[in-house]
Protein backbone atom coordinates (compact mmCIF):
# COMPACT_ATOMS: atom_id res chain seq x y z
CA UNK A 1 0.00 0.00 0.00
CA UNK A 2 3.17 2.41 0.46
CA UNK A 3 4.14 2.01 -3.05
CA UNK A 4 0.51 2.90 -4.24
CA UNK A 5 0.98 6.57 -2.06
CA UNK A 6 4.43 7.00 -3.31
CA UNK A 7 2.82 6.21 -7.22
CA UNK A 8 -0.10 8.47 -6.46
CA UNK A 9 2.44 11.28 -5.06
CA UNK A 10 4.12 10.82 -7.85
CA UNK A 11 1.05 11.28 -10.12
CA UNK A 12 -0.14 14.47 -8.59
CA UNK A 13 3.84 15.82 -8.65
CA UNK A 14 4.13 14.59 -12.10
CA UNK A 15 0.15 16.42 -13.29
CA UNK A 16 1.67 19.88 -11.55
CA UNK A 17 5.09 19.67 -12.38
CA UNK A 18 4.39 18.70 -16.31
CA UNK A 19 1.98 21.23 -16.61
CA UNK A 20 4.97 23.59 -16.81
CA UNK A 21 6.58 21.79 -19.94
CA UNK A 22 3.53 23.12 -22.27
CA UNK A 23 4.07 26.23 -24.04
CA UNK A 24 1.60 29.34 -23.22
CA UNK A 25 1.24 30.76 -26.97
CA UNK A 26 0.32 34.05 -25.29
CA UNK A 27 3.20 34.07 -24.05
CA UNK A 28 5.34 34.07 -26.84
CA UNK A 29 5.46 37.74 -27.51
CA UNK A 30 8.99 39.01 -27.60
CA UNK A 31 9.98 38.08 -31.07
CA UNK A 32 9.53 41.33 -33.10
CA UNK A 33 9.63 39.41 -36.82
CA UNK A 34 6.29 37.92 -34.79
CA UNK A 35 3.07 39.33 -35.77
CA UNK A 36 1.48 39.10 -32.37
CA UNK A 37 4.53 40.92 -30.86
CA UNK A 38 4.35 42.33 -28.14
CA UNK A 39 7.43 44.16 -26.80
CA UNK A 40 9.43 47.26 -26.94
CA UNK A 41 8.71 49.62 -29.99
CA UNK A 42 10.60 48.70 -32.84
CA UNK A 43 10.42 52.03 -34.75
CA UNK A 44 11.37 55.55 -33.39
CA UNK A 45 11.01 58.32 -35.39
CA UNK A 46 14.89 60.33 -34.75
CA UNK A 47 14.24 63.10 -37.29
CA UNK A 48 11.36 65.06 -39.55
CA UNK A 49 11.81 67.79 -41.62
CA UNK A 50 9.47 69.89 -43.99
CA UNK A 51 10.51 70.41 -47.65
CA UNK A 52 9.18 72.55 -50.14
CA UNK A 53 8.99 70.81 -53.50
CA UNK A 54 7.56 71.46 -56.96
CA UNK A 55 6.08 69.21 -58.96
CA UNK A 56 4.90 70.03 -62.62
CA UNK A 57 4.99 73.39 -62.10
CA UNK A 58 3.34 73.53 -58.63
CA UNK A 59 4.98 73.91 -55.40
CA UNK A 60 4.00 71.76 -52.45
CA UNK A 61 5.08 70.98 -48.47
CA UNK A 62 6.63 67.18 -48.55
CA UNK A 63 6.97 65.79 -44.60
CA UNK A 64 9.98 63.49 -44.26
CA UNK A 65 10.43 61.55 -41.20
CA UNK A 66 13.34 59.59 -41.09
CA UNK A 67 12.71 56.54 -38.59
CA UNK A 68 15.40 54.21 -36.83
CA UNK A 69 14.52 50.33 -36.46
CA UNK A 70 15.65 48.78 -33.12
CA UNK A 71 17.79 45.93 -34.85
CA UNK A 72 19.23 45.19 -30.94
CA UNK A 73 15.60 43.55 -30.46
CA UNK A 74 16.01 41.41 -33.40
CA UNK A 75 17.35 37.53 -32.41
CA UNK A 76 19.65 37.48 -35.17
CA UNK A 77 21.81 40.05 -37.46
CA UNK A 78 19.26 39.78 -40.54
CA UNK A 79 18.75 41.59 -43.46
CA UNK A 80 15.05 42.67 -43.56
CA UNK A 81 11.75 44.77 -44.86
CA UNK A 82 9.63 47.35 -43.25
CA UNK A 83 6.14 47.97 -44.73
CA UNK A 84 4.67 51.39 -44.09
CA UNK A 85 1.22 51.62 -44.50
CA UNK A 86 -0.57 54.88 -44.54
CA UNK A 87 -4.12 55.17 -45.79
CA UNK A 88 -4.33 53.30 -48.68
CA UNK A 89 -0.80 53.64 -49.50
CA UNK A 90 1.63 50.65 -48.19
CA UNK A 91 5.64 51.17 -49.32
CA UNK A 92 8.02 48.40 -48.64
CA UNK A 93 11.52 49.15 -47.44
CA UNK A 94 14.10 46.72 -47.91
CA UNK A 95 17.26 47.57 -45.43
CA UNK A 96 20.30 45.71 -44.83
CA UNK A 97 23.94 46.95 -43.07
CA UNK A 98 24.45 49.46 -45.28
CA UNK A 99 21.45 51.25 -44.04
CA UNK A 100 22.13 51.50 -40.64
CA UNK A 101 18.59 50.87 -39.93
CA UNK A 102 17.55 53.84 -40.93
CA UNK A 103 15.00 54.72 -43.88
CA UNK A 104 13.33 57.77 -44.78
CA UNK A 105 8.85 57.50 -44.89
CA UNK A 106 7.48 61.16 -46.79
CA UNK A 107 4.28 62.38 -47.80
CA UNK A 108 4.13 65.37 -49.92
CA UNK A 109 0.97 67.90 -49.95
CA UNK A 110 0.91 68.44 -46.13
CA UNK A 111 0.20 71.96 -44.97
CA UNK A 112 2.39 72.97 -41.57
CA UNK A 113 0.74 71.64 -38.36
CA UNK A 114 -0.50 68.42 -40.23
CA UNK A 115 0.17 65.13 -38.47
CA UNK A 116 0.84 62.53 -40.71
CA UNK A 117 1.27 58.77 -39.31
CA UNK A 118 2.49 55.38 -40.47
CA UNK A 119 1.58 51.82 -39.59
CA UNK A 120 5.13 50.14 -39.85
CA UNK A 121 5.63 46.48 -39.60
CA UNK A 122 9.39 44.52 -39.86
CA UNK A 123 8.83 41.61 -42.26
CA UNK A 124 11.24 39.11 -44.07
CA UNK A 125 10.74 36.92 -47.19
CA UNK A 126 7.58 38.49 -47.80
CA UNK A 127 6.30 38.37 -44.38
CA UNK A 128 5.23 40.73 -42.21
CA UNK A 129 5.30 40.34 -38.43
CA UNK A 130 5.56 43.14 -35.08
CA UNK A 131 5.51 46.96 -35.69
CA UNK A 132 3.87 49.70 -34.10
CA UNK A 133 2.82 53.59 -35.45
CA UNK A 134 5.07 56.01 -36.00
CA UNK A 135 4.23 59.79 -36.89
CA UNK A 136 5.75 62.90 -37.72
CA UNK A 137 4.56 67.01 -37.73
CA UNK A 138 4.54 69.36 -40.58
CA UNK A 139 6.25 72.50 -40.30
CA UNK B 1 11.95 -102.83 17.36
CA UNK B 2 14.29 -100.78 19.67
CA UNK B 3 16.28 -99.26 16.57
CA UNK B 4 13.07 -98.15 14.80
CA UNK B 5 11.93 -96.63 18.14
CA UNK B 6 15.66 -94.99 18.46
CA UNK B 7 15.30 -93.79 14.83
CA UNK B 8 12.13 -92.53 15.14
CA UNK B 9 13.61 -90.47 18.67
CA UNK B 10 16.51 -89.28 17.03
CA UNK B 11 14.26 -88.22 13.81
CA UNK B 12 11.97 -86.49 15.79
CA UNK B 13 14.48 -84.39 18.09
CA UNK B 14 15.55 -83.28 14.66
CA UNK B 15 12.39 -82.13 12.83
CA UNK B 16 12.18 -78.62 14.72
CA UNK B 17 15.00 -78.08 13.26
CA UNK B 18 14.27 -78.34 10.55
CA UNK B 19 11.65 -76.27 10.99
CA UNK B 20 14.05 -73.39 11.89
CA UNK B 21 15.54 -73.23 8.49
CA UNK B 22 15.41 -69.31 7.39
CA UNK B 23 15.71 -67.95 3.72
CA UNK B 24 16.18 -64.58 3.17
CA UNK B 25 13.39 -61.91 1.79
CA UNK B 26 14.76 -58.97 -0.20
CA UNK B 27 12.02 -56.24 -0.41
CA UNK B 28 12.52 -54.36 -3.45
CA UNK B 29 9.41 -51.84 -3.05
CA UNK B 30 8.17 -48.91 -4.95
CA UNK B 31 8.93 -46.44 -3.06
CA UNK B 32 12.42 -47.60 -2.69
CA UNK B 33 12.72 -46.03 0.82
CA UNK B 34 10.01 -45.17 3.93
CA UNK B 35 7.96 -48.17 3.50
CA UNK B 36 6.74 -50.61 6.25
CA UNK B 37 5.11 -53.87 6.10
CA UNK B 38 3.83 -56.75 8.62
CA UNK B 39 4.24 -59.83 8.25
CA UNK B 40 1.76 -62.32 8.70
CA UNK B 41 -1.08 -59.74 10.65
CA UNK B 42 1.74 -59.70 13.74
CA UNK B 43 5.41 -58.18 13.27
CA UNK B 44 5.69 -54.41 12.06
CA UNK B 45 8.79 -53.71 10.24
CA UNK B 46 10.85 -50.99 8.29
CA UNK B 47 14.14 -52.80 6.31
CA UNK B 48 14.80 -54.01 2.98
CA UNK B 49 15.85 -57.58 3.83
CA UNK B 50 14.16 -59.82 6.03
CA UNK B 51 14.85 -63.64 7.55
CA UNK B 52 12.03 -65.86 7.62
CA UNK B 53 11.42 -69.57 8.10
CA UNK B 54 10.82 -71.32 5.25
CA UNK B 55 6.75 -71.31 4.20
CA UNK B 56 4.55 -68.97 2.79
CA UNK B 57 4.01 -65.47 4.72
CA UNK B 58 1.58 -62.77 4.57
CA UNK B 59 2.89 -59.41 3.88
CA UNK B 60 0.70 -56.35 4.58
CA UNK B 61 3.44 -53.84 2.91
CA UNK B 62 2.27 -49.84 2.89
CA UNK B 63 4.31 -46.44 2.13
CA UNK B 64 3.10 -43.21 2.86
CA UNK B 65 0.67 -42.15 0.12
CA UNK B 66 0.68 -45.36 -0.86
CA UNK B 67 -2.48 -47.84 -0.76
CA UNK B 68 -1.70 -51.34 1.55
CA UNK B 69 -0.90 -54.05 -0.39
CA UNK B 70 -1.78 -57.50 0.51
CA UNK B 71 0.38 -60.38 -0.90
CA UNK B 72 2.20 -63.94 0.50
CA UNK B 73 5.47 -65.14 -0.31
CA UNK B 74 6.77 -68.16 -0.10
CA UNK B 75 10.06 -68.20 1.45
CA UNK B 76 12.61 -70.93 0.75
CA UNK B 77 15.23 -71.74 2.73
CA UNK B 78 18.85 -70.96 2.75
CA UNK B 79 17.83 -69.22 -0.11
CA UNK B 80 17.17 -65.33 -0.75
CA UNK B 81 14.05 -63.97 -2.91
CA UNK B 82 12.88 -61.13 -4.24
CA UNK B 83 10.12 -59.47 -3.91
CA UNK B 84 9.50 -57.04 -6.34
CA UNK B 85 6.27 -54.41 -5.64
CA UNK B 86 5.41 -51.22 -6.60
CA UNK B 87 2.50 -49.43 -4.39
CA UNK B 88 -0.10 -47.76 -6.25
CA UNK B 89 -0.64 -44.04 -4.74
CA UNK B 90 -4.00 -44.12 -2.56
CA UNK B 91 -7.01 -42.16 -3.64
CA UNK B 92 -6.81 -39.76 -1.41
CA UNK B 93 -3.45 -38.63 -2.19
CA UNK B 94 -4.64 -38.86 -5.48
CA UNK B 95 -7.73 -36.75 -4.93
CA UNK B 96 -5.42 -34.43 -2.26
CA UNK B 97 -2.74 -33.90 -5.48
CA UNK B 98 -5.29 -32.18 -7.39
CA UNK B 99 -6.76 -30.01 -4.97
CA UNK B 100 -3.48 -29.15 -4.77
CA UNK B 101 -2.63 -28.76 -7.82
CA UNK B 102 -5.78 -26.55 -8.15
CA UNK B 103 -4.97 -24.65 -5.16
CA UNK B 104 -1.35 -23.65 -6.31
CA UNK B 105 -2.76 -22.96 -9.88
CA UNK B 106 -5.38 -20.77 -8.28
CA UNK B 107 -3.07 -18.55 -6.61
CA UNK B 108 -0.55 -18.54 -8.74
CA UNK B 109 -3.22 -16.61 -11.22
CA UNK B 110 -4.72 -14.62 -8.22
CA UNK B 111 -1.19 -13.74 -7.76
CA UNK B 112 0.11 -13.37 -11.19
CA UNK B 113 -2.75 -11.30 -12.99
CA UNK B 114 -2.18 -7.79 -10.49
CA UNK B 115 1.72 -8.43 -11.01
CA UNK B 116 1.33 -8.65 -14.67
CA UNK B 117 -1.40 -5.36 -14.52
CA UNK B 118 1.43 -3.47 -12.01
CA UNK B 119 4.11 -4.24 -14.78
CA UNK B 120 1.75 -3.76 -17.63
CA UNK B 121 1.21 0.04 -15.83
CA UNK B 122 4.73 0.36 -15.49
CA UNK B 123 5.26 -0.61 -19.01
CA UNK B 124 2.71 1.79 -20.12
CA UNK B 125 4.18 4.68 -17.99
CA UNK B 126 7.67 4.10 -19.10
CA UNK B 127 6.04 4.28 -22.38
CA UNK B 128 4.37 7.70 -21.93
CA UNK B 129 7.47 8.66 -20.63
CA UNK B 130 9.69 8.23 -23.42
CA UNK B 131 6.41 9.77 -25.21
CA UNK B 132 6.24 13.00 -23.04
CA UNK B 133 10.20 13.57 -23.16
CA UNK B 134 9.89 13.67 -26.81
CA UNK B 135 6.64 16.15 -27.09
CA UNK B 136 8.75 18.24 -24.72
CA UNK B 137 12.00 17.82 -26.34
CA UNK B 138 9.85 18.73 -29.71
CA UNK B 139 8.45 21.67 -27.58
CA UNK B 140 12.18 22.88 -26.21
CA UNK B 141 13.09 22.96 -30.15
CA UNK B 142 10.08 25.11 -31.08
CA UNK B 143 10.71 27.45 -28.21
CA UNK B 144 14.51 27.77 -29.26
CA UNK B 145 13.21 27.91 -32.91
CA UNK B 146 10.75 31.13 -31.83
CA UNK B 147 13.55 32.87 -30.04
CA UNK B 148 15.95 32.85 -32.97
CA UNK B 149 13.71 32.61 -36.55
CA UNK B 150 13.48 35.75 -38.46
CA UNK B 151 10.86 34.72 -41.05
CA UNK B 152 7.68 35.68 -40.21
CA UNK B 153 6.15 33.22 -42.35
CA UNK B 154 7.76 30.17 -40.19
CA UNK B 155 6.84 32.10 -37.05
CA UNK B 156 2.90 32.03 -38.06
CA UNK B 157 3.06 28.62 -38.88
CA UNK B 158 5.22 27.71 -35.35
CA UNK B 159 2.30 29.36 -33.55
CA UNK B 160 -0.42 28.25 -35.53
CA UNK B 161 0.53 24.67 -35.86
CA UNK B 162 3.43 23.25 -34.73
CA UNK B 163 3.15 24.33 -31.28
CA UNK B 164 -0.55 23.67 -30.27
CA UNK B 165 0.79 20.04 -32.54
CA UNK B 166 3.24 19.44 -29.61
CA UNK B 167 1.51 21.00 -27.30
CA UNK B 168 -1.26 18.03 -27.92
CA UNK B 169 1.00 15.58 -28.11
CA UNK B 170 2.54 16.40 -24.67
CA UNK B 171 -0.62 16.58 -23.07
CA UNK B 172 -1.56 13.17 -24.44
CA UNK B 173 1.34 11.70 -23.28
CA UNK B 174 1.12 13.31 -19.80
CA UNK B 175 -2.67 11.76 -19.69
CA UNK B 176 -1.46 8.43 -20.66
CA UNK B 177 1.24 8.68 -18.11
CA UNK B 178 -0.87 9.56 -15.50
CA UNK B 179 -3.17 6.90 -16.47
CA UNK B 180 0.06 4.51 -16.67
CA UNK B 181 0.78 5.52 -12.78
CA UNK B 182 -2.52 5.16 -11.62
CA UNK B 183 -3.05 1.77 -13.40
CA UNK B 184 0.26 0.78 -11.65
CA UNK B 185 -0.48 2.01 -8.32
CA UNK B 186 -4.07 0.10 -8.61
CA UNK B 187 -2.03 -3.34 -9.46
CA UNK B 188 0.93 -2.42 -6.71
CA UNK B 189 -2.51 -1.82 -4.28
CA UNK B 190 -4.32 -4.99 -5.73
CA UNK B 191 -1.03 -7.12 -6.02
CA UNK B 192 -0.24 -6.12 -2.00
CA UNK B 193 -4.18 -6.70 -1.39
CA UNK B 194 -4.28 -10.31 -3.49
CA UNK B 195 -1.05 -11.36 -1.58
CA UNK B 196 -2.67 -10.79 1.90
CA UNK B 197 -5.80 -12.66 1.10
CA UNK B 198 -4.18 -15.23 -0.67
CA UNK B 199 -2.12 -16.02 2.29
CA UNK B 200 -4.91 -16.76 4.19
CA UNK B 201 -6.18 -18.99 2.04
CA UNK B 202 -6.03 -23.04 3.46
CA UNK B 203 -3.46 -25.08 1.81
CA UNK B 204 -5.08 -28.79 1.43
CA UNK B 205 -4.32 -31.23 3.83
CA UNK B 206 -3.45 -34.68 3.22
CA UNK B 207 -5.31 -36.49 5.38
CA UNK B 208 -3.44 -40.40 4.87
CA UNK B 209 -6.19 -42.90 6.00
CA UNK B 210 -3.99 -45.64 4.68
CA UNK B 211 -1.55 -45.24 7.47
CA UNK B 212 -4.62 -44.87 10.07
CA UNK B 213 -5.57 -48.37 8.73
CA UNK B 214 -1.89 -49.59 8.66
CA UNK B 215 -1.30 -48.49 12.15
CA UNK B 216 -4.28 -50.88 13.27
CA UNK B 217 -3.20 -54.09 11.73
CA UNK B 218 -0.22 -54.07 14.10
CA UNK B 219 0.59 -53.27 17.63
CA UNK B 220 3.81 -51.88 18.62
CA UNK B 221 4.78 -50.06 21.58
CA UNK B 222 6.34 -46.92 21.26
CA UNK B 223 9.62 -45.23 22.94
CA UNK B 224 7.78 -44.79 25.86
CA UNK B 225 6.41 -48.42 26.17
CA UNK B 226 2.69 -48.75 24.41
CA UNK B 227 -0.97 -48.67 26.89
CA UNK B 228 -4.43 -49.75 25.24
CA UNK B 229 -7.14 -46.99 26.27
CA UNK B 230 -10.63 -47.52 26.24
CA UNK B 231 -13.52 -45.42 26.84
CA UNK B 232 -17.18 -46.17 28.34
CA UNK B 233 -19.87 -43.50 27.99
CA UNK B 234 -22.42 -44.18 30.73
CA UNK B 235 -26.23 -42.74 29.45
CA UNK B 236 -27.20 -40.79 32.66
CA UNK B 237 -30.24 -38.72 31.56
CA UNK B 238 -33.62 -40.61 31.96
CA UNK B 239 -35.25 -41.02 28.96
Amino acid sequence: MKHAHLLLILAVLCTTACKKDEIDLSSLTSNPFDAEYNGDPIFAMVDQETVEQTISGVVQQRLNVTVSVRSDLFPIATSYQVRAERGSTTQVFFLNAQDHDRFVVSVAGVSPGDVECWSLQLGNAGEFGGGNDVCGTAE
Amino acid sequence: MFRSLASLFIASCFLPVCAQETGTLRMLIDPGHDFSFIVDHKHRMQQREVKLSEGLHHFSIWAPERVIVDTTVFVIADRTTDLLLRLPFSADHLEYRKQLANYQTKKRWVRTVPIVAMAGGLVWSGISIGQYGKAKKALDKDRADYEINVDPGTLSTLKGSTIPAHNADLKKARTSLIGGLAFTAIGAGATYYLFRLTSKWDRPLFDDREKVRFDGMAWIPGAQGGILMAGLTIELSRP
